[in-house]
């Protein structure tokens, strides 16, 4: 099925004075009905661009189309987005119900009609029961289901979202999360989330872009992301990895000859890299850890376990190798699991080739 | 530093010298002059102290009622007129450019640094019938005859406007030396807005102005109160404007007053007109009040 583009981003950039360019050539497409997220650290551009994207910030370079529409010179008010702003914005001085139907007065709608919607709206997030509340009688969550609804009875043709989670406790965030992907199904609007949390942005999107620096380092789905991240900053940003220096010593029929100095040699399934440079990384759920010498065909190291992190589900083992540290998050898969390793243990951490993710310098 | 009883000793200490200067310089002589008001005035203007309300009975007579009425009218435009202009120079200066914002705020402020009685003369030299103002207009008149094709000679003659010493050029001048009182405050409630508000007024397809209207205005609405009460306590009580800029007509009650302690030398009736004006500003107060306590409670009852 091809989809149809919902937003088209080419060529962005933005600059800031002479010297802070907060977006850098920015060019990828975002399809319609697609949950599309901008990850990256605080301050790497993201919220820029969608700032850009709602019309609140001039592009200094590039277009920016909205289901085929170039965007160039059209004010906030007059595109087919809205957005939910980190604070939510809910007006003070409105009930609930009031909010709602602010931005569908401007409509022209008739009155029957705006509390139709209002309703609707209010239904949608289950908040029929507060809408003669006041914001400040509304917890945060409450507050953010407002200007969501707020936000979709105005039938946008594309959602933004600007950290929509960070306002909100670890239970509730949870809860909303589920809550958005579960929303963003019914309604069938495009999602464009903001957000700085990995974790977030894996369980509900359908693709992510990481951003650097102002510059977009990976667009993919979240488990190609996890799985095959083509950089080291996307590889450490999302998950954790141990990673090694690597050497690429040649290719063969089957693959790339990789060598890892000091610990041997290994062959690759596939044809990796043309670099002589690289990085080798490994996650570590994927590492196991056990006192014998595992046999077969996997890549293994001796070490001295170093550090146990006790975390409830799993046990966060830190085996030293010639000083170098390898993190292996095991499963407490039976009561007492967690503690079959002490500190100052020796034992193999090995790991199947085929879980070996190779990267870049 | 939590409250007061916890730290009697810092507290006292840091209070006593305010407390002492209140006392001293404020409610004493608001004491003297309220023990006055129902005192006589002697045949040679001295105040003999007494218990009388005929100094009451007459502030409440009909020429002086008409005065207090006039002034709270032109109270009320004052104050009016003051929002008008001062709210849009508040956001002005409140979506300036930061290097801008100093500077202007300074503008705002400047006209402290000379004497009232100076800045309200120099309005004088602009309003006069020859002033800069008539000047102005004089020669738009001049230019826009000659421009249509009048020859020098035929140009008719240009009448000035009368806008100096009359109840025009009180409200002029009163807006002028208030209006950095009404710009203040509403500028320090428009910096502390979270300008995302405006932005969710835009983005829900509301034009510029609907936002200006329907959200920042209902939001600074701290700001504007107590700009608008601080513009109207002030007019209501300035004298030199009226004094300097007003006509035979112009009076205000702050110059009845002014008289009677002056020219009049009759205190126990100023007294008597000052304590009317305070007597009303109370009741307004507490009206004020039992009607924020009934919003608090309609709000409550949702």
């Amino acid at each position: 099925m091809t989809q149809s583009i919902a937003i088209k981003i080419d060529g962005v950039s933005k600059r800031y004075g002479r010297n802070v360019l907060a977006v850098d050539h920015a060019k990828f497409d975002i399809k319609e009905g697609e949950f599309f997220t901008l990850l990256g650290p605080s301050g790497c551009g993201k919220t820029t661009l969608m700032r850009m994207i709602a019309g609140f910030e001039t592009l200094t370079e590039g277009t920016i189309e909205i289901c085929g529409q170039d965007m160039h010179g059209v004010p906030p008010n007059k595109r087919p987005v809205n957005m939910v702003f980190q604070s939510y914005a809910v007006f003070p001085h409105m009930t609930v119900a009031e909010n709602l139907a602010y931005g569908l007065q401007i409509d022209k709608l008739g009155k029957s009609e705006i509390e139709k919607r209002v309703k609707d709206g209010l239904e949608m997030v289950r908040m029929s029961q507060f809408s003669d509340r006041r914001p400040n009688q509304l917890s945060g969550g409450q507050r953010q289901r407002v200007a969501l609804a707020r936000a979709l009875i105005k039938r946008p043709k594309v959602l933004l979202l600007d950290e929509p989670m960070s306002a909100l406790d670890a239970k509730l965030r949870e809860e909303m999360q589920v809550e958005l992907v579960t929303l963003q199904h019914e309604v069938g609007i495009t999602f464009v989330v903001v957000t700085h949390d990995q974790q977030e942005a894996l369980s509900m999107s359908d693709r992510v872009a990481v951003i650097e620096g102002g510059v977009v380092r990976q667009i993919a789905t979240p488990s190609e992301l996890y799985e095959h991240p083509k950089s080291k900053f996307v590889a450490d940003f999302i998950g954790k990895m141990t990673t090694f220096p690597g050497k690429h010593r040649g290719d063969t029929n089957a693959g790339s000859k990789i060598e890892i100095p000091h610990f041997g040699e290994f062959q690759c399934r596939e044809i990796v890299t043309d670099s002589p440079d690289l990085v080798v990384g490994i996650r570590p759920e994927k590492i196991e850890v056990r006192r014998r010498e595992p046999e077969g065909d996997v890549i293994k190291m001796r070490g001295k376990v170093k550090n146990i992190m006790y975390c409830g589900g799993e046990n966060h083992v830190y085996v030293d190798v010639d000083g170098h540290e390898i993190v292996a998050y095991l499963q407490n898969e039976t009561r007492g699991f967690h503690e079959k390793f002490q500190v100052g243990d020796d034992v193999w951490s090995y790991w199947e080739l085929n879980d070996v993710v190779v990267l870049d310098h | 530093m939590q409250n007061w009883r916890d730290e009697k000793n810092e507290f006292s200490i840091l209070m006593l010298p305010p407390a002492f200067w209140l006392v001293t310089f404020f409610t004493l002589p608001l004491v003297v002059v309220w023990v006055y008001s129902f005192g006589n005035r002697g045949p040679l203007g001295e105040t003999n102290l007494g218990f009388t309300l005929v100094n009451y009975v007459r502030a409440f007579e009909l020429v002086h009622m008409a005065i207090l009425w006039k002034t709270v009218w032109i109270t009320i435009i004052v104050t009016a007129l003051c929002f008008a202009f001062g709210f849009p120079m508040a956001m002005a200066i409140s979506f300036a450019p930061g290097k801008w914002k100093l500077r202007l705020l300074m503008l705002v402020i400047l006209p402290f640094w000379t004497n009232l009685l100076i800045r309200t003369y120099a309005w004088i030299a602009i309003l006069r019938p020859r002033g800069i103002l008539n000047g102005g207009l004089k020669w738009i008149h001049d230019t826009w005859y000659s421009l249509i094709g009048y020859g020098v000679e035929e140009i008719p003659k240009f009448v000035p406007w009368e806008i100096l010493y009359n109840d025009k050029a009180v409200v002029i001048g009163l807006v002028y030396v208030h209006i950095p009182f009404m710009i203040l405050p509403i500028y320090a409630t428009m910096e502390k807005l979270d300008k995302s508000f405006l932005e969710a007024s835009l983005d829900l397809g509301s034009s510029q102005m609907r936002t200006i209207f329907r959200v920042m205005m209902p939001l600074c609405m701290t700001g504007i109160v107590s700009g608008a009460m601080l513009v109207f306590v002030l007019t209501l009580g300035n004298f030199i404007v009226a004094d300097v800029l007003g006509g035979t007509n112009s009076l205000m009650i702050g110059n009845q007053i002014a008289r009677q302690f002056g020219a009049a030398r009759d205190w126990p009736f100023g007294a008597a007109l000052s304590f009317v004006i305070l007597y009303a500003t109370f009741i307004l107060l507490w009206l004020r009040s039992i009607y924020a306590a009934r919003l608090e409670q309609r709000d409550a009852k949702r």
